[in-house]
């Protein structure tokens, strides 16, 4: 019985981290994205500048959701919560 | 490792112990490989070089090398430091050996939190170095006092630069084979071939802008380290 309630409030968990990441992350690229475009619409000699810049924030922010789904994945395949009850 | 036993990946490194510090073999070798690749690159290159019309591969490599040359003296300008030789070797090592985790059989160094914790190690000494040479000790004691009861926030914030440079690096690349890894397992087999492909094309770009992120930002912490007297908002 325990055991169910640590794997379903962990996959919840899991649901819960990376939806969320991804959600900021994806507010995030398009907001960056977005003054890019803007940018070059009212600059065009500066689109290469701006297109370096945009790759670095893109990055920036695509680095948060991957280390929370690395976060996620530990807690489902070497789940430390489950092996408090289980005692191995 | 506990949890569902369908999906026992291992992640763990082999490791061999010698005089009581342990060695991730697998690390070790991808390094040496990633190394003799780059060595290798760069003979062939040496024996093309040519200075009328350039062979396709003379042409990419001086691209890459003129780009981040130039970036960094712009991130530079009116230092007297010549970081572009770090910069570029930084950036093709890491280039090459994120993708070499691409590679069927072969795991990427980076994949290794050692080695990336290892090149931000460098790149903090080099940031307290050239802080240190630019401003004289008691320049950099001064700065790290600048508003006294903000120490340790400003040691804090030294500290926590390599620590997130490597996280960043390591996790991207650790994640992205770990998915590989899962998509072949846990996806048929008809189908997997689709997103396995789509996840190898969004690792290479990954790989590319971390190893382009990492280059970057060492460069403008040192520029930032060395700032002549700039205004601290």
């Amino acid at each position: 019985m325990e055991r169910a309630i640590v794997l379903g409030a962990t996959v919840i968990a899991f649901g819960l981290l990376l939806g969320l990441s991804a959600l900021g992350a994806g507010i995030g690229d398009g907001l960056v994205s977005s003054r890019t475009v803007e940018g070059t619409a009212r600059q065009p000699e500066m689109q290469g500048r701006l297109f370096t810049l945009m790759v670095i924030g893109i990055g920036f922010i695509e680095a948060l959701p991957i280390i929370g789904l690395g976060l996620g994945l530990f807690l489902i395949f070497a789940n430390p919560l489950l092996s408090q009850i289980t005692g191995k | 490792m506990i949890g569902l036993p369908l999906l026992q990946i291992d992640v763990n490194h082999p490791t061999v112990n010698i005089a009581g510090l342990d060695f991730n073999t697998d690390t070790i070798r991808n390094t040496l490989i990633v190394c003799g690749l780059l060595l290798i690159l760069g003979a062939i290159l040496r024996s093309q070089l040519k200075v009328g019309v350039p062979s396709q591969l003379q042409n990419a490599t001086e691209a890459i090398i003129d780009y981040i040359n130039n970036l960094t003296e712009e991130t530079l300008q009116g230092r007297n430091i010549a970081l572009g030789p770090l910069a570029i070797t930084l950036f093709t090592f890491l280039l090459i050996a994120n993708w070499l985790g691409l590679v069927p059989g072969f795991k990427s160094p980076t994949n290794d939190w050692n080695t990336t914790l290892g090149l931000a190690l460098m790149s903090f000494v080099l940031v307290q170095y050239f802080s240190i040479r630019s401003r004289h000790l008691g320049g950099y004691f001064k700065h790290l006092l600048l508003v006294p009861p903000y120490f340790p926030l400003t040691v804090i914030d030294e500290l926590a630069k390599p620590i997130t440079l490597s996280f960043r690096l390591y996790f991207n690349i650790f994640v992205g084979e770990l998915l590989l890894t899962l998509i072949i397992v846990l996806i048929p087999t008809w189908i997997s071939w689709l997103p396995g492909a789509a996840w190898t094309l969004f690792s290479l770009f990954i790989g590319a802008v971390q190893a382009f992120i990492f280059t970057v930002l060492t460069v403008s912490y040192i520029a930032i380290a060395t700032g002549v007297e700039e205004e601290h908002g």
